[in-house]
């Protein structure tokens, strides 16, 4: 019998071994007895102490006595050699197979069987050859960690990057777990394939397998990011590309060096500008380049200056205004050449005031030599005094407000046939916020346009309408500092459409031009009228078209567009000068308008913005003119239609974060438990606005109150309770409880369960 | 049936208007109930409001004025 490992019997053994040795010095003379007797004395002793021990180790001893009788007969003759050498010779006799437990070390033991136990399995002779080694531990335990490094980095490769991560932890384990884990490790790499494995190759495994973990989080992390960013960021990388295009194109259209300088001049900060809050610059402009082949000359001139007032203001806002602004340009401009087109579009890139007069002036006379209708060259010579008359501002206002009309306009054309123009114009203004808007406007106007068409007379219709926004443009431009000009433009735009909308006939519309110019304030109003009345002589019908199509539309925007473009046009055909109090009047007719409306507290922003956008006042001035404008705007009923279409038309279009009214009409609904008017919702949606704006200012108080930048739960209970709702007789619990569902409470309320266990887990 | 509180919404709108400002995780829920109680008193008020002009649906003016009520009430 062998054992491989007899820990337990070592203490035994060891003692069995020492009485052994000294039983067989003492009694010499009785040899064989004391052979015998020590034997069994010791055996006795042995089995005496072992008796304590356990019935196996009785047995073991039993054995090892008749093994040692066997052995003993056989050294009678020299009993002194035999008792002295009892322990050494004993076991040289006996047969390796049979090692003497008792006497022999268990590391002789386990030599004995190493060197004559056949390897049964390949893991064996790796575990002999690693437990001997191991066994004296004289081999330092560096070369085996070396030897099964080696053995086990090539294990790593093959495996998984994350089984690599695991084993490279599990690989300092091993090393002082046992032989066992070690042998099999080697083993591992012996049955797998070994590649010849560098260390640079090994390393990179391994940091391939530290990096893995970091890929899928991201990727899963990829999923999560929202679209809409990713769409935005594209967006305006595929307008600039658009714009550029274009640009390229208006080039190999326009002959002019200048024009060709500016689109890059324009692009640039208009990128610029557009970084800032929103894409609607770039994205206006893009669809504006591509319309700029199809639009007549007289875009350029709005378009440039609309592009330069987009320049100049630098806001979301102001881009917004000047993208409406564009839009309702380019409708008007719509059916003039689509040559002239691309020279008034380089203008508008341009945005450089001596350069925009040139490329008015290149503009207007490339527009002479392509319009085919002599009014338009009547509108393009009067865009050119247009520009030229203009200050640098104005021109630049209108570069960016034709700018963006034109985007509009040219996104919109491109929906329809050349025939319609305005058509084409319409539909491209799908882009901006008012985009929506414009492109109902637009299309309107293009349909107006169509319809009108059909008679011989609409091409100068058009133009003159056209020239009319244009005049209209430069006359909202000189308005720059004073804000209720701005908002009397809008004011006067959104009464122009709110009249053209309740009148589409060409006759009251003009008369409605004419009255919001008589209510512009007195010189503005004649100024205005003056340009009206030289535009409704002809173009009464593409006015009211306009109008109609204006109103039609997002509604105020759309009006703030008309009126603006209307006050451009009139001052274009006036002078400068007149168009400055146009706009003028035209901002104040914005601004009295814009207080009636209440409704769609969106829409009536982007009139801001927009009339915003013909004045360069600065930023600071914006938010000011918004607020006074959004505290103004009352609902207003004919708007519902245009919202819907507005919403359905523009799925990108921008919109302030605000809660779905449809939730918010669910629970006051329910809360009321009365039937309620769709007036009182609108009045609700308002007042839910400014109370969210309350809630986040007094949070912000508190926070910073506590010093610190985190709203808790504390600051929002400390809100509830200066507003009446938690008491002392309240807590807020019972408010979370009868208000919240479920699994909210379940978030809110601590709940101790069994365990020790909070949830949630504080 | 109540609707779930657009958690993520009232997020982006308190970062509208602030948006150094951050919240705490489930502060956003408080701010939904303190929406909710919001909209509730505004309830309450306008329908009083309409009772007493013997109307049985809510109008525009009632709702007005029970705003400005309301709002005033619920300053911080």
């Amino acid at each position: 019998m062998h054992r491989v490992a007899a820990g337990t019997t070592t203490p035994s053994r060891h003692r069995a071994v020492g009485l052994v040795g000294v039983l067989a010095r003492f009694p010499l003379n009785r040899m064989p007895d004391t052979r015998a007797s020590p034997r069994t004395r010791s055996s006795t002793g042995v089995s005496q102490d072992s008796r304590a021990a356990s019935p196996s180790m009785t047995l073991r001893h039993k054995m090892k006595e008749r093994v040692r009788q066997s052995v003993g007969r056989k050294h009678l003759s020299d009993p002194r050699r035999q008792s002295i050498s009892d322990k050494t010779s004993l076991p040289k006799k006996t047969p390796t197979i049979l090692p003497d437990l008792d006497n022999d070390t268990p590391r002789v033991v386990l030599r004995r069987i190493i060197q004559t136990q056949p390897q049964v399995s390949p893991l064996v002779p790796k575990m002999s050859e690693t437990k001997e080694p191991e066994e004296p531990g004289s081999q330092p335990p560096s070369e085996r960690i070396s030897s099964g490094l080696e053995m086990h980095l090539p294990d790593f490769v093959p495996e998984g990057t994350v089984i690599t991560a695991l084993h490279m932890s599990r690989k300092k384990k091993k090393f002082s777990i046992s032989d066992f884990e070690r042998g099999a490790d080697e083993r591992l790499p012996r049955n797998l394939a070994q590649p010849a494995l560098d260390n640079s190759s090994l390393t990179r495994s391994l940091q391939i397998s530290l990096a893995t973990p970091v890929p899928p989080e991201s990727v899963e992390k990829r999923g999560l990011i929202r679209r809409p960013k990713n769409r935005k960021t594209v967006n305006v990388e595929a307008f600039e590309g658009g714009v550029e295009q274009n640009l390229l194109q208006i080039k190999g259209t326009i002959a002019t060096e200048p024009l060709c300088t500016e689109p890059a001049v324009i692009v640039s900060p208009w990128c610029s500008l557009a970084a800032g809050k929103c894409c609607l610059p770039p994205i206006v402009s893009p669809p504006f380049c591509s319309r700029r082949n199809y639009t007549a000359q007289n875009y350029l001139a709005e378009s440039q200056a609309t592009s330069m007032i987009g320049m100049t203001m630098g806001t979301s806002d102001t881009e917004i205004i000047l993208s409406n602004t564009e839009l309702f340009a380019q409708p008007q401009l719509g059916e003039q050449s689509q040559a002239g087109f691309s020279a008034p579009e380089q203008k508008l890139l341009k945005g450089k005031i001596p350069v925009q007069g040139r490329k008015a002036s290149n503009a207007a006379t490339e527009e002479g030599m392509l319009s085919d209708v002599d009014a338009e060259e009547g509108m393009t010579q009067r865009l050119q005094k247009k520009d030229l008359a203009r200050d640098p501002e104005h021109t630049d206002q209108m570069t960016t407000e034709s700018r963006g009309r034109a985007v509009s306009l040219s996104s919109e054309q491109r929906e329809r046939t050349r025939g319609s123009s305005y058509a084409e114009q319409l539909p491209g203004a799908e882009e901006r916020v008012a985009g929506v808007e414009h492109r109902r406007s637009q299309r309107e106007l293009s349909w107006d346009l169509l319809s009108s068409d059909r008679p011989s007379s609409s091409p100068p219709a058009a133009s003159r309408s056209l020239s009319r926004r244009l005049d209209t443009l430069p006359a909202l431009q000189p308005v720059n500092s004073s804000r209720p000009s701005v908002r009397e433009t809008v004011a006067n735009i959104i009464e122009k459409l709110d009249d053209a909308e309740e009148s589409e006939e060409v006759a009251d519309v003009e008369q409605e031009m004419e009255d919001d110019s008589a209510e512009q304030e007195g010189a503005a109003g004649e100024v205005v009228e003056s340009p009206r009345s030289a535009r409704t002589r002809s173009s009464s019908r593409h006015s009211s078209a306009m109008a109609a199509q204006y109103p039609a539309q997002s509604g105020r925007k759309l009006m703030k567009e008309a009126v603006e473009r209307e006050a451009e046009l009139g001052g274009g055909a006036v002078i400068g000068d007149v168009g400055d109090s146009e706009e003028e009047e035209m901002t104040e007719e914005e601004a009295e308008t814009e207080e009636p409306e209440s409704e769609e507290l969106s829409m009536k922003t982007p009139a801001f913005v927009r009339a915003k956008a013909y004045r360069p006042s600065p930023l600071l001035s914006t938010p000011r003119t918004l607020k006074t404008a959004a505290s103004k705007f009352p609902p207003k009923p004919p708007r519902a239609q245009q919202a819907a279409k507005r919403t359905a038309m523009a799925p990108r279009r921008k919109r302030e974060p605000a809660l779905p009214s449809s939730l918010v009409k669910k629970i006051f609904s329910h809360y009321v438990k009365v039937p309620v008017a769709r007036d009182a919702f609108k009045v609700v949606e308002k007042c839910v606005e400014v109370y969210f704006r309350q809630l986040s200012n007094d949070l912000e108080a508190y926070t910073m109150h506590a010093r610190r930048k985190t709203v808790e739960e504390a600051d929002l209970e400390l809100l509830m309770r200066r507003q009446g709702l938690v008491t002392d007789k309240m807590p807020l619990h019972v408010l979370i409880e009868r208000h919240l569902p479920l699994e909210h409470r379940k978030l809110l309320i601590p709940v101790a369960t069994s365990g020790n266990k909070v949830i949630p887990h504080k | 049936m109540k609707r779930a509180a657009p958690r993520s919404t009232l997020r982006n709108l308190i970062k509208r208007h602030k948006p150094q400002l951050r919240l705490a995780a489930n502060a956003d829920l408080l701010v939904h109930l303190n929406f909710l109680l919001f909209l509730h008193r505004l309830a309450e008020e306008a329908r009083a409001n309409a009772f007493e002009n013997k109307s049985k649906t809510i109008k525009s003016e009632h709702a007005m004025a029970a705003a400005k009520v309301i709002l005033k009430k619920s300053r911080g």
